[in-house]
């Protein structure tokens, strides 16, 4: 790969050993992927935030950063961390776990990161415009931001995305460039989506099927929130491995079919059915009729305003039942203004939480929780690898309702 | 008898051990004890081994991205192999390399994981793109 001459500086270590090592992850992955060149990015999103990620080596890691002088170039935001960053005391993590947390914390502070604390950036302050060049880890956001926005990103990894942030550039291939985003795989939506969850069961089923090839999805309904389709990114990104999908008329670059996929045919014709929705529920969901729930998620992707609207409207005037957590995970920007609408408190009153900051799938299990329900794929796949719980998926308002009952159905 | 094979260097460094070699794709996050050291993937071939201080050959990386940030905790645990061969590298295990410092090369003119064994002694430098094998029955009789 070519290296200016300030760029070979940085990799002769003028800078300090952090920007150095940022610099020979670059240039190293540039040559693994055939990248002619590195080119500038406008920002950065960081995930692997979390003490659960790194360890105690994240704090040192962190913390050797700051001491060799090394600081973000750019727009830097990241991910959700191992506990609610405000109310860690009041709902209980262990003072232990919280200062490490919160060593790293401090440690990207002094990296001149901006602490979102949230999957969802692109809400909160850093949302790239379309055909801007950037370097995202969270699988769920940076697919969100190529398929929705048209901003270009390739699937990072958290110290990838780390390095290229401290330098300010990423190394030229993959989805940075035009030919790489085309469709492989056409899928014809014929299930009606009704519901928030019906987009996270499209994703997961779907991801399955595609591995790391672009789709192209027809039929999906013109009044698909936003936040439908950021779930719908962030399943197809946990049982495939999708950075980009192609949504005919709501992505830039697909207007038509034909420009979703190019001068290409389709390798692929898959289409998603009424049954193939009902047996992605059944999958993940059928075997927890009836089963006790002692924890319920929402949030996965963390929460919009329209679904914290939602979960206000299913939980006004009820009472989740004793022994049952209802979290709803979302940023603590959102709830802010959350709260100013009304939402928070209308959720908070029923005994369910507003979690700030946070996500079950980047921490412990330090409450003893052993059956989740969620309306998220993600959140499920997760919860049983992460958290080691047994989890259900199902719609919103079945999740709501299994919180209130303590049971499943 | 020995072998010279020459191939990309990835992650700088000069190291030598003895050779743990697997024809599967690890993934470092939920695969491995960063702690330990050991191979806990359910079903892998290397289930249950131990890759400290090995040279540690395999085709690829895969899984989840945060599996560079176990290779980085095994260095940091002092359970990380010496060095690592790859077939073709990927992210995860290139990043977890590079900022570990493990010696990493991939690209061999030869397919590492068909020609060397595990228990051969295998020294690589990866700055002079250079990975000797001797194999292990030769230095059994030596």
């Amino acid at each position: 790969m070519y290296l200016t001459k300030d760029e070979e500086k940085i990799l002769d270590g003028e800078q300090g050993s952090g920007f150095q090592k940022a610099m020979e992850l670059l240039t190293a992955l540039g040559d693994i992927y055939g990248a002619e060149k590195l080119i500038e990015i406008s920002s950065t999103h960081l995930s692997s935030v979390a003490y659960a990620s790194s360890g105690d080596t994240g704090i040192r890691f962190m913390e050797r950063m700051v001491e060799d002088k090394a600081y973000f170039r750019v727009l830097t935001t990241l991910n959700p961390h191992s506990i609610e960053h405000d109310r860690w005391k009041e709902l209980g993590f262990p003072e232990e776990y919280a200062e490490k947390q919160l060593r790293i914390v401090k440690a990207y502070k002094k990296l001149k990161a901006v602490g979102t604390f949230t999957c969802t950036p692109f809400l909160v302050g850093n949302c790239p415009r379309y055909g801007e060049h950037v370097a995202w880890a969270e699988s769920s956001a940076l697919s969100f931001i190529n398929t929705v926005i048209g901003a270009r990103t390739n699937r990072e990894g958290a110290l990838s995305a780390l390095s290229a942030g401290l330098i300010g550039k990423t190394p030229l291939y993959g989805f940075h460039l035009g030919e790489n985003r085309k469709g492989k795989v056409l899928v014809n939506v014929e299930a009606e989506l009704r519901h928030g969850s019906d987009y996270s069961a499209l994703g997961y089923n779907i991801g399955r099927k595609v591995g790391s090839r672009v789709p192209v999805f027809i039929n999906i309904p013109r009044d698909a929130r936003s936040s439908d389709i950021n779930a719908m990114c962030a399943a197809l990104a946990v049982s495939g491995a999708v950075p980009m999908s192609h949504i005919v008329g709501v992505t830039p670059e697909a207007s038509t079919v034909d420009e979703a996929f190019g001068a290409e045919r389709p390798e692929e014709k898959l289409a998603f059915d009424g049954a193939e929705l009902k047996s992605t529920y059944e999958d993940l969901g059928s075997k927890g009729t009836g089963a006790d729930v002692d924890l319920a998620i929402l949030g996965c992707p963390h929460y919009a305003y329209d679904q914290l609207a939602e979960a206000a409207r299913l939980l006004e005037g009820k009472r989740v039942r004793e022994g049952v957590d209802l979290w709803v995970c979302t940023s603590t920007p959102l709830m802010t203004v959350a709260k100013r609408a009304g939402y928070v408190d209308i959720i908070e009153a029923s005994g369910a939480k507003v979690v700030c900051s946070y996500c079950p799938a980047v921490t412990k299990n330090f409450f003893g929780w052993k059956t989740m329900a969620t309306d998220s794929t993600k959140q499920t796949f997760y919860g049983q690898g992460v958290l080691g719980l047994d989890v259900i998926f199902g719609t919103t308002e079945q999740t709501i309702n299994s919180a209130i009952t303590g049971k499943w159905g | 008898m020995k072998l010279v094979l020459r191939g990309r260097k990835v992650a700088k460094g000069k190291q030598e051990g003895e050779a743990l070699v697997s024809k599967q794709p690890i993934s470092f996050l939920g695969g491995v004890d960063p702690d330990r050291g050991v191979v806990i993937d359910r079903g892998h071939e290397l289930e249950g081994e131990c890759i400290n201080g090995k040279v540690l050959v395999f085709p690829s990386g895969k899984g989840s991205t945060a599996g560079s940030w176990i290779i980085m905790r095994l260095a940091d645990n002092k359970t990380a192999p010496a060095a690592m061969i790859n077939v073709e590298t990927e992210t995860i295990v290139a990043t977890g390399c590079i900022l570990a410092g493990i010696p990493l090369m991939d690209k061999l003119d030869k397919d590492p994981t068909k020609v060397i064994k595990t228990g051969d002694l295998v020294k690589i430098d990866a700055d002079k793109g250079i990975v000797e094998v001797t194999k292990e029955n030769v230095i059994f009789r030596a």
